[in-house]
């Protein structure tokens, strides 16, 4: 059986790699997407079509609102009924904007918050999609 | 008697600091073209225009010894201001806006392809331009603020250099006059246009309003109305140099005088003139105090700054001077500047800080005449510079070394 893939949506490189390195020891296929390639008209919907991740951990960065709308955008177009686990540097900042039905893990540069990530990765892989 | 006194006299004017700098009408490369850069580029671009039209277009039709050929040479200069310069003006700013400015910064920080659309300026077509881009990274909060305000922060780079020029010179031309007012005043008239719902994107100050609240949401400090941009540039409008265009301007049209004198306070010989300019920046906004100096001493600015971003109150301090020092033929010419500002210049946008931190800049420009015939010369300029990361108009964002070479055309 084919290891699940998670899609790891990010800008930082450092931050990027840790959390490939530990969601691939939990037994999954990591798919990295800078957020810079979404904006410059990569072709989202193929790739998603063609890897078939069953969760997207997406980071969202300042300035909040214009990056919570690129996500909004992207949740209500090319990605309808996938699985989020969200991150940001601000989960404060960010809690604003989400409202309380949405976790979202406070994740530094140095990636200290990763285990509790990873269990949301988990989670959210077992949970079934949503329409 | 009388030939001594004047040999005395052009002596006196001669070895006297201001008349010995004689500045040209410099254009300087540097490898991204900033917004410096750009913005010399645009002033000379500017001045030879002006100057090349002055030599082929009179300034009057007729003799005036009756009123109505006085009439009809007042109405020519004002047609000819509002409709022949006054569009080659704004196609400059509009291209040094776009070009300089937003493309200054966007090639100084991203490496992605960059596009720009300038449409033929009003009355004869739209007058707007637009900057289109793709970053290769996604930009922090205080490059988004950069990007937008590059466009205004490079069109009042100009404004500078043609006051400066004014200042050294004690005067200036009408067409100077309204390339001045057509520049320092863009980021009044920008700020003037946006509405209180703060514009569609892709309106300079409408993005910049939007990515300067959406920071200071994140920092929990208050953020900034339309209204109270408008209120807070009106400190720009404290420009005596401005209030000399104007009416330069208005006395050019009523009896072709083409000379604008530019009065200066004179205290022990000094010559001085204190400007205020309104700014954005890539961290707030930012008044300025700009005290140009001349006269008994070489031609130097201090200029004074203090600003506003999210959590702090940053200010800096900046001293420039030409002729600093000579030897055989080359001229050297200095600047100083010394900040507190936030770390804008990082690039990663997960790591956005708000405290502020000391940044200095110190530079050096030599020039040297070069004769290319006994007529035509110029002036080879190289500037070396070392800055430390953070924010001063006109130069990149980075720390590090800023070189730049070019050409001084003099032009009378």
């Amino acid at each position: 059986m084919a290891q699940p893939v998670v899609a790891v949506v990010n800008t930082n490189p450092d931050v990027v790699e840790v959390l490939k390195a530990r969601i691939e020891s939990a037994g999954f296929v990591v798919l990295v997407i800078h957020i810079a390639e979404i904006r410059a008209g990569l072709d989202v919907r193929a790739i998603f079509a063609q890897h078939d991740p069953k969760v997207i951990v997406y980071d969202v960065v300042p300035p909040y609102e214009r990056n919570w709308r690129l996500l909004q955008h992207l949740r209500e177009t090319t990605l309808v009924g996938r699985q989020f686990v969200l991150t940001s540097p601000n989960e404060r900042a960010l809690a604003k904007l989400v409202g309380r039905d949405e976790t979202v893990y406070e994740i530094l540069n140095d990636g200290a918050e990763i285990d509790a990530i990873v269990q949301a990765v988990r989670e959210a892989a077992r949970a079934r999609p949503t329409s | 008697m009388r030939a001594v006194l004047l040999a005395a006299a052009i002596g006196a004017y001669a070895s006297s600091p201001a008349a010995a700098q004689q500045l040209a009408s410099e254009a300087l490369f540097d490898p991204d073209l900033t917004v410096g850069a750009g913005a010399t580029i645009s002033a000379t671009i500017g001045t030879l225009v002006a100057h090349a039209e002055d030599r082929a277009i009179p300034d009057r039709l007729f003799d005036e010894p009756d009123a109505p050929r006085r009439t009809a040479n007042v109405t020519y200069r004002f047609l000819k201001q509002i409709f022949f310069d006054a569009p080659q003006e704004e196609l400059l700013l509009v291209f040094n806006h776009e070009v300089f400015g937003h493309g200054g910064r966007l090639r100084e920080r991203f490496h992605g392809p960059i596009g720009y659309h300038i449409e033929v300026p009003a009355p004869y077509g739209g007058g707007a331009g637009s900057t289109s881009f793709v970053l290769d990274r996604e930009p922090t909060p205080y490059e988004l603020l950069a990007i937008s305000a590059g466009g205004m922060e490079s069109t009042s780079v100009v404004a500078s250099i043609v006051a400066e020029r004014a200042l050294v010179d004690g005067r200036m031309h009408p067409r100077d006059a309204l390339r001045y007012l057509i520049f320092e005043f863009d980021t009044q008239g920008y700020i003037a246009s946006t509405d209180a719902e703060g514009e569609e994107p892709g309106h300079d100050v409408g993005d910049f309003l939007r990515t300067y609240n959406e920071l200071a949401a994140s920092a929990g400090a208050p953020g900034l109305t339309p209204r109270q941009l408008r209120r807070e540039s009106l400190a720009g409008l404290a420009n005596p140099v401005g209030a000399y265009a104007l009416f330069g301007i208005a006395r050019y049209w009523w009896n072709g005088a083409t000379d604008i004198g530019v009065p200066t306070l004179s205290i022990g010989g000094v010559r001085y003139l204190p400007l205020v300019r309104y700014r954005l920046t890539p961290y707030g906004t930012e008044w300025s105090l700009v005290n140009a100096l001349g006269g008994r001493v070489r031609p130097m600015d201090i200029e004074l700054r203090i600003g506003r971003s999210p959590l702090e109150t940053p200010w800096g301090i900046g001293v420039r001077q030409r002729g600093v020092a000579r030897w055989g033929g080359w001229i050297v010419d200095a600047a100083a500047d010394m900040w507190r500002q936030p770390p804008i210049a990082g690039t990663d946008p997960r790591r956005v800080e708000f405290d502020l931190r000391t940044g200095t800049r110190v530079r050096a420009r030599v020039s040297h005449p070069v004769k290319w015939s006994s007529t035509y010369g110029a002036s080879l300029i190289v500037e070396v510079g070392a800055k430390s990361a953070g924010y001063v108009p006109g130069e990149p964002l980075r720390g590090g070394v800023v070189a730049r070479a070019g050409i001084g055309l003099p032009v009378p």
